[in-house]
């Protein structure tokens, strides 16, 4: 059982205060750099999003691009077959893109080595062997 | 992210109210200071990072039983015990009498260390002999024993050296 003494001295004994704790470490600098951490995040998403919009851009600006708005799908991917380009993704993209359907695309490609032209004094290694005599 | 700011409120609240009971009960098991400050900290740390309190129903006597979990981790990690120093402030000096804040903490000092805990957890921590005897792992009973001998033993050893009445 308590007793008064026992009661007056807790009384006693709670007039002392402990020292105040030292602030909790990193707790600002922890939320600055989640701040941080979400406005790179925004900046490279938009970062990404400018980057591929500047490429199709850049692939609606393709040199081989018509020099009449109204001409056709077909017109230009003839007129692109013409040219002695490399095939790359993106020129096949631009294809599809401009093209009425994905077959159409697929044949002007799948044709685009033999319509493409020889230079002059030179000829194709199919021209050459179907001249060649063979003896056997 | 809304719950996880909720969450570091409320640990940050918990910490202003409990901080200074937090760090002098971890100082009267640890016997430094900056140990203490140390485990402290650290339990705060990990409540912000991942811990939910929303399940906990006694978020006191959790913190207190966390941070004498921590401070208790640290000194097997450290594999010794170090001394309790008398002489480090572990109260406010006042300046009306800046030697009984020694004499207490010299007296919390001469205590076993169960009767220790028990006594800071009452007064200062301000939990019940239920709740310091789940801080403490044992029941409550033994909880109130213990801090009814080390108020004897304290009350001794300060009236030696004042009569606490003519301060009360």
């Amino acid at each position: 059982m308590p007793t008064p003494d026992d009661e007056r001295f807790e009384h006693y004994l709670r007039q002392f205060r402990p020292l105040d704790p030292e602030p909790l470490p990193n707790e600002q600098p922890a939320r600055v750099t989640h701040r941080r951490f979400l406005l790179a995040a925004w900046a490279l998403a938009a970062a990404a999003v400018l980057f591929v919009a500047a490429l199709t851009m850049q692939l609606r600006r393709d040199p081989a691009e018509p020099a009449h708005p109204h001409d056709t799908g077909i017109a230009v991917s003839a007129e692109r077959l013409m040219n002695p380009m490399p095939l790359s993704v993106g020129t096949a993209n631009a294809f599809l893109a401009q093209s009425p359907s994905v077959k159409s695309t697929l044949d002007q490609m799948a044709f685009q080595s033999q319509t493409a032209q020889i230079p002059k004094g030179k000829r194709s290694a199919l021209a050459a062997l179907g001249k060649e005599n063979f003896k056997l | 992210m809304q719950a996880l700011h909720s969450n570091s409120s409320q640990v940050e609240k918990l910490y202003r109210e409990h901080g200074a009971a937090l760090v002098l009960f971890a100082s009267a098991i640890a016997g430094e200071r900056s140990r203490a400050q140390d485990a402290v900290h650290q339990v705060f740390l990990k409540l912000i990072e991942n811990g939910d309190l929303r399940q906990i129903m006694d978020k006191k006597a959790y913190l207190f039983a966390c941070v004498r979990n921590a401070v208790l981790n640290d000194a097997k990690v450290r594999q010794r015990n170090v001394a309790l120093d008398s002489e480090a402030p572990w109260f406010i000096r006042a300046n009306r009498d800046s030697d009984a804040e020694l004499d207490l903490q010299r007296a919390l000092c001469s205590l076993p260390d169960d009767q220790r805990q028990a006594i800071i957890l009452h007064i200062w921590g301000e939990l019940t002999f239920s709740q310091i005897a789940e801080v403490l792992g044992t029941n409550s009973n033994t909880a109130a024993s213990r801090y009814r001998y080390a108020l004897v033993k304290m009350r001794d050893a300060m009236c030696a050296k004042e009569d606490f009445r003519a301060n009360s």
